[in-house]
């Protein structure tokens, strides 16, 4: 984590002493990525088999042409992983789903070809987790805090010179993600009525799997859309 | 998919910076726990995975059943639980750290103590007074061993606040224990075990601290060239405070062989206790023995075991007798119990003896059976009652009615049958069979194998009551209460059902299901 600070505040730095970005026009941004999220929680580790999930993220964005540094962005994050557990005895699906507010602060060189960057954002996480042995699923969902930071580059394929308004690149980011534990703490059977009917009068207990906190260093891989206004 | 293998291929790097934690090999082993153990308010599941136990009991909580869960720690990767006698304490052996695990499980709470053992034990015989508990050597090879003394005792006891652990060497490995009950002799109270073996009995002193008082070896056969006698069953009589016998039956021979132990002060003996043997006559290829004290003194019940005869025996006088059984084929089983006299205010002893292969059923009655020069007593000695199906099991409630018993029968849809010890008549109940039966004093409550639902039958009238379950059953448990009743479904992960007794209804009961998850993501990280 602390080299991951030195190495984004050294990019941050060096762009500052070496970028330079002239004012522009207002631009929407647009961006489509893959992601992945790798967990330092025990639970997630045992839940998984692995300590990663991975997933897709869209991303919406303003730029502001007389601050041409600074973006603002609401991001959406899914992500998720299965697998079977207990010598193959349980079957667990997890997913989470993220709602983010946040920023982004980048510099422009070799005419917008290349933009190293760092992103802040702050804002919702849900998560479900259903947990499913000898045919019978039972699910829950967990809602928190989530935080993530990220720093990386983004590499324009058009030159921020040509008279096209819609400008293509990819970018890489690294950072991480921290948010608030989910409780599963009412597991509740998928297939069950919600109250006892003539045909299934039984009540059905929930119970309680746990919390889970699914924390980590996150990356992405990203296609970026701008359009200039 | 593919996005997750990329995802977790680039993140090379970040799992190395991370620092992730390995997942918990117990959540690659099977989600079956080993169990249930049935204590007195609850079922106990052993998870050697987790290295913990789960402790399930039933109750009642508004009128409506309720399940609540618990897990305890155990020792490191325990390997077996046992019972207590009488269902308050469970014992854990734990192999990986060489220890037992004693966990006192009162209704409502659960304390564990431990003691170090020195030797990897995998086998452990419980005391029926609760004192004491041994542990010895099965003799099985295991992978991870690599030397062990087979022939080593580790005696436990648990009457105190802390557990104490002594350890001996037999001069042979004891294949079964058996604790005789307690008795006096020299003013101190006595426990024996009996350590049997090939050839030879080894009478263990439990409370003895003289090292040469520890053991008796009692040899079965004049000399190591004899052909192998096997023990397997021995019986106390502790009725005579001068001398106690234990009567021991091998698999070879048609005698009970008698060992006689007397306080070593009798003969100026500079051994605690002085031994000798003797030879009784139990019919012909006797294979069960039960001691029966009866008015007329104390008696020796051998079931002769490949054909359908009885002997009794009188043990003071060596005189013995034998009948034989209105069956078709030798008898397997006795239980002894008491039954009321009519028209009497006392109790008379009475033997129910069966067999997997018979439909008739036999009451003996000892008392009415001439030992020797005895004046007979009036009355039918054996009388049978005729099944319309051979039993897989007879049972009958210890602690309540004993003139009564259940006989649960094999087949799918052959039904039980209640027997009537006292008018040695049946009532035969026809529909599904048993696969699991409580007692509830003047009632029992059973599930059936093929069918969701349970059975509460009075067992003087036979009349069921049928309840639906949300599904087949495979145990039944009821609380010390008596007021909430548990049922263990089919299923890996735990499937439970919890029932008031006074209305077992569904909109009463609740199925808990995935009993054995809950916790799950909270246990804590593999110290390993």
């Amino acid at each position: 984590m602390k080299k991951l600070q030195i190495i984004v505040a050294m990019a941050l730095l060096a762009a500052g002493t070496f970028g330079a970005t002239t004012a522009s026009a207002d631009q929407l941004v647009l961006e489509g990525q893959i992601l992945g999220v790798v967990s330092q929680d025990q639970g997630f580790s045992d839940l998984s088999g692995e300590a990663g999930s991975g997933g897709v993220g869209l991303i919406a964005g303003y730029r502001l042409g007389a601050v041409p540094e600074v973006s603002v962005l609401v991001s959406y994050h899914l992500d998720g992983m299965s697998g079977q557990r207990f010598g193959n005895q349980v079957g667990v699906d997890w997913a989470r789903h993220r709602l983010l507010l946040g920023g982004e602060y980048g510099l422009d060189f070799l005419d917008g070809r290349l933009r190293p960057l760092a992103r802040l954002g702050v804002g919702y996480s849900g998560q479900k987790l259903a947990m499913r042995v000898d045919g019978v699923e039972y699910q829950d969902r967990g809602h928190g805090f989530a935080v993530q930071a990220q720093g990386g580059a983004e590499v324009g394929l058009t030159s921020a010179q040509s008279t096209s308004p819609l400008s293509v690149g990819a970018n890489f980011l690294m950072g991480y993600l921290w948010q608030t534990p989910a409780s599963f703490g009412a597991m509740s059977s998928t297939s069950a009525p919600e109250e006892p009917t003539e045909e299934d009068p039984w009540s059905r207990a929930t119970y309680d799997a746990g919390s889970l906190s699914a924390s980590g260093v996150t990356w992405n891989l990203g296609v970026t859309l701008r359009y200039r206004l | 998919m593919i996005a997750r293998k990329i995802a977790l291929a680039v993140a090379g790097v970040a799992v190395a910076a991370a620092c992730v934690p390995e997942s918990n090999p117990g959540w690659d082993a099977p989600l079956e726990p080993i169990g249930p153990v049935m204590l007195e308010d609850a079922m106990v599941y052993l998870k050697p995975a987790f290295e913990e136990i789960i402790v399930v009991r039933p109750e009642i909580v508004d009128g409506v059943g309720s399940l609540h869960v618990e897990r305890h720690e155990t020792g490191q990767e325990p390997s077996r639980m046992v019972a207590s006698a009488d269902g308050t304490q469970l014992y854990v052996l734990n192999e990986g750290d060489g220890s037992l695990s004693v966990f006192d499980i009162a209704t409502g709470g659960v304390e564990r103590r431990d003691v170090v053992l020195e030797s990897a034990y995998d086998r452990v015989t419980v005391d029926p007074e609760g004192d004491f508990l041994l542990l010895s050597h099965s003799g099985e090879m295991r992978s991870n061993l690599v030397v062990q003394n087979l022939n080593e005792l580790g005696i436990v006891d648990l009457r105190g606040a802390e557990l104490e652990a002594r350890f001996l060497s037999l001069p042979t490995r004891a294949q079964n224990l058996v604790f005789a009950p307690p008795f006096e002799m020299d003013g101190a109270e006595q426990r024996l075990v009996a350590a049997l073996a090939e050839s030879e009995v080894t009478l263990v002193d439990l409370t003895t601290d003289s090292p040469i008082d520890q053991w008796r070896r009692v040899q079965l056969t004049l000399s190591q060239a004899d052909s192998v006698r096997t023990p397997t069953e021995v019986v106390f009589d502790v009725a005579n405070p001068n001398a106690v016998s234990a009567f021991v039956l091998t698999a070879e021979d048609d005698d009970v062989t008698e060992v006689v132990i007397q306080s070593g002060a009798l003969t100026d003996s500079t051994r605690k206790f002085t031994v000798s043997i003797n030879q009784l006559a139990a019919g012909q290829t006797p294979g069960r023995i039960a001691m029966l004290d009866l008015p007329q003194g104390r008696r020796l019940l051998a079931l002769d075991r490949s054909s359908p005869r009885f002997t009794l025996m009188d043990v003071v006088s060596g005189e013995s007798v034998t009948h034989s059984l209105p069956m078709s084929v030798a008898a397997q089983h006795m239980i002894p119990f008491y039954a009321e006299v009519p028209g009497e205010e006392r109790l008379e002893k009475k033997v129910l003896v069966y067999s997997r292969n018979s439909q008739l059923v036999t009451i003996i009655r000892p008392e009415a059976i001439a030992v020797g020069g005895e004046t007979p007593t009036l009355g039918l000695t054996v009388q049978a009652i005729r099944m319309s199906a051979a039993p897989s099991e007879i049972r009958m409630d210890g602690a309540g009615d004993a003139t009564r018993a259940v006989a649960l029968h094999a087949g799918g849809n052959d039904g039980f049958t209640i027997l009537d010890l006292l008018t040695n008549t049946e009532i035969r109940l026809q529909g599904f069979s048993l696969s699991d039966l409580v007692f509830d004093s003047t009632q029992a409550y059973g599930i059936f194998g093929n069918s969701p639902h349970m059975v509460r039958v009075d067992l003087a009238s036979g009349h069921p009551q049928v309840f639906e379950l949300p599904a087949r059953a495979r145990a039944i448990h009821l609380s010390p209460d008596r007021d909430a009743v548990m049922v263990r479904h089919d299923g890996r992960g735990g499937r439970f059902t919890v029932l008031p007794v006074a209305e077992p209804t569904p909109e009463n009961g609740t199925l808990y299901e995935h009993v054995f998850l809950e916790g799950a993501l909270d246990r804590p990280a593999d110290q390993d």
